[in-house]
């Protein structure tokens, strides 16, 4: 055998050492959660930790059983109003921002990132105040806002930087077309930033998919999170950690599959071949 | 009939003034070719006429109507952009239509019209690609393509064939003359290259820091430039210019005395002409001439031989100079020959580098 062929097994091998230990380090939460759903309540807490044992899945029929369906629906209304929020604000912004020039765009761009500089709880207490005032507290609409905050000077700041890569020369070519300005970012630039907005899409959903201090404070009973509710459950004096570990288990099957509808357009080179 | 007219625009980016009050008319189906060195304006004057930038005062008409406020998409003017600007996503169908697509026009016409417009710049096979499984050439042809289909009232492109090789520059350049020929559309070019200007030019517009210095046919420009920049700007090779001081004077005709050399009679308009102070003969008037015929003495530098002809390039007291010399001429780098110049059709420049002579059109 070549030397060549030897390195090569080597650098394979530690390849895949590398890698094992880099997923069970990602995985091992997870994997501790799914055991922990299927185990009894004493099972799920017994030290040193039982690795061979009956299966009991009740605890996913209790998610039905005990509420957690109401949960599940306020969250996923909460993420996807602040996906569809952030995007029909940002997107313009973002445009606005990156093809009209002037010093107020300039130092606008910058002060809707320092609103990410601020401690959150600067953000919560006028929230608080606000929504109390207007009788939102304790909806989901509430939540979505307060995210809203959050997500849309992220989701602008990504955007300008990708807008800004698509050359000026494309919006003008479509001016000249007799696209309205609307028109040049419905057929022009979306397409070509697909990419981006499914990335950023993403970002938002998983954001306020998990957000729990926001949700936590500003809603009580009705409008409970999956998260808060799982941390409310917590506390209480039965600690159900296979139901915790079952309703856990279950909130990634939302969030997974929104990421894999919307990985499905995150794909390179879609600007290619605009200039030169 | 008068297509376009500018009157006295003028436009600044910050306290920068790009565009110092241009004035100019393109005649219905005229090729108007704005040339000039690179950041003089010229592509800032076509992007006003296009809408794409608004000037800062002066107006625009396009026939006898007043556009200097239409927004771009009003304008029906094709532009090809220096870039291409294609649109990425699209096929080349597509990219050629969407004017078509915001008009409103059903999408069997469409295809209609791109198939039409595709035969015409030889794209027939390539409809449904995208721009990046396409050449530079047919990226080219594409942009020409969607300036094309709206059947626009102008033509405007911007350096179309400066991405292109020396071969495809030259192929294109017929490509869009013969695109004129048969559409005769008005066309505004803008190009920094002055064989491009020369060749395709029905009136060449001369442009130098945001000034118009000089317009006329490309060869009024070439046989009477206005002034030094419009002498040395167009030719290939340059013409040779060099300093002069007017030895004696006796009415229209001066004795001419330059570094190293002979004196040289040159005749001018009028007694009252100021006196010459440097003179520009172009390399075909120039000859190199055996020893005692000719006015300066130089070292040959090198010799380009082309084929058609020999560049013949020497250094001698009063600078370099270059003669174009038939292609049996045999010369060698490090001779010494004497240049002699065909005066008769020398340029006479004053002081402020303004011509003093004109030469009739032969
Ligand atoms: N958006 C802008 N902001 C500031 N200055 C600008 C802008 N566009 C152009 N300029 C300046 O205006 C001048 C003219 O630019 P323009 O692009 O018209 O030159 P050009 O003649 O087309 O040059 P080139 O041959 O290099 O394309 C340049 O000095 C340029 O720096
Ligand atoms: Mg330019």
């Amino acid at each position: 055998m070549s030397g060549y062929a030897g390195q090569s097994i080597w650098k394979s091998l530690g390849r895949a050492a590398f890698l094992s230990v880099a997923v069970s380090f990602v995985l091992f939460p997870i994997l501790w959660l799914a055991l922990g759903s299927v185990k009894t309540r004493n099972g799920a807490l017994a030290v040193p930790p039982e690795f061979i044992f009956q299966p009991d899945f009740t605890a996913y029929t209790r998610i039905f059983t005990q509420g957690f369906l109401g949960s599940f629906q306020t969250s996923l209304t909460i993420a996807l109003t602040n996906v569809v929020l952030t995007m029909v604000l940002g997107v313009p912004a973002a445009y606005a921002l990156t093809r009209m020039t002037g010093k107020v765009q300039e130092n606008l761009s910058f002060w809707l990132l320092s609103v990410r500089m601020a401690p959150l709880f600067a953000v919560i207490i006028p929230l608080y105040v606000l929504f109390r005032g207007i009788g939102l507290l304790d909806t989901p609409i509430a939540v979505a806002l307060a995210h809203l905050t959050l997500t849309l000077p992220m989701a602008i700041w990504m955007l300008v930087t990708y807008f800004r890569s698509i050359p000026i020369d494309l919006d003008q070519a479509a001016l000249l077309d007799g696209a309205t300005r609307l028109q040049v970012l419905w057929i022009v630039i979306l397409p070509i930033a697909r990419p981006m907005l499914a990335s950023v899409g993403i970002i938002v959903f998983i954001f306020s998919w998990n957000e729990f201090l926001l949700a936590f404070i500003l809603t009580s009973r009705d409008a409970q999170t999956v998260p808060v509710a799982v941390a409310s459950m917590a506390g209480t004096m039965s600690f159900d950690w296979p139901l915790i570990a079952a309703v856990s288990i279950v909130s990634m099957i939302p969030a997974l599959l929104f990421v894999g509808v919307a990985q499905r357009h995150i794909v390179s080179g879609l600007g290619a071949g605009a200039v030169k | 009939m008068v297509a376009i007219r500018l009157q006295d625009i003028r436009k600044s980016y910050g306290p920068v003034e790009v565009i110092k009050g241009v004035s100019f008319e393109a005649e219905q189906g005229e090729f108007v070719v704005f040339v000039g060195p690179s950041g003089c304006g010229k592509s800032t004057i076509l992007r006003m006429i296009a809408g794409l930038e608004k000037p800062d005062s002066g107006e625009i008409y396009f026939g006898d109507d007043r556009y200097t406020d239409v927004p771009p998409g009003k304008r029906e003017i094709g532009m090809v952009f220096q870039s291409y600007a294609l649109y990425p996503h699209m096929s080349v169908a597509d990219n050629m239509t969407v004017s078509l697509r915001l008009a409103g026009v059903p999408k069997t016409d469409r295809r209609k019209r791109a198939v039409e417009v595709a035969r015409m710049l030889k794209l027939d096979e390539l409809l449904d690609r995208k721009p990046a499984e396409l050449s530079g050439g047919q990226r080219q042809r594409v942009a020409i393509g969607r300036a094309i289909v709206r059947d626009p009232k102008a033509f405007l492109f911007d350096e179309p064939l400066s991405n292109l090789d020396a071969a495809l520059r030259v192929e294109t350049r017929l490509e869009i003359s013969r695109l004129h020929q048969q559409i005769n559309t008005t066309m505004i070019y803008v190009t920094h290259d002055q064989t491009e200007a020369m060749t395709m030019a029905d009136r060449i517009v001369l442009l130098d820091a945001g000034q118009v210095v000089q317009q006329g046919t490309p060869l009024e420009l070439y046989r009477n430039p206005a002034n030094l920049f419009v002498a040395t700007f167009l030719g290939s090779p340059k013409m040779n210019v060099l300093d002069v001081a007017a030895v004696s004077r006796d009415g229209t005709t001066a004795q001419l005395t330059m570094a190293g050399a002979s004196h040289v009679s040159v005749t001018l308009p009028s007694p009252e002409t100021a006196d010459p102070k440097s003179i520009g003969v172009r390399p075909e008037d120039t000859r190199i001439v055996p020893e005692g015929e000719g006015v300066l003495s130089g070292t040959i530098i090198s010799a380009e031989h082309l084929g058609s002809e020999v560049l013949v390039h020497t250094e001698t007291a009063a600078g370099q100079i270059i003669a174009k010399m038939p292609p049996d001429f045999s010369a060698h780098a490090g001779d010494t020959v004497w240049v002699g110049f065909n005066v008769a059709r020398a340029h006479l420049f004053d002081a402020d580098g303004l011509t003093i002579n004109n030469h009739a059109r032969q």
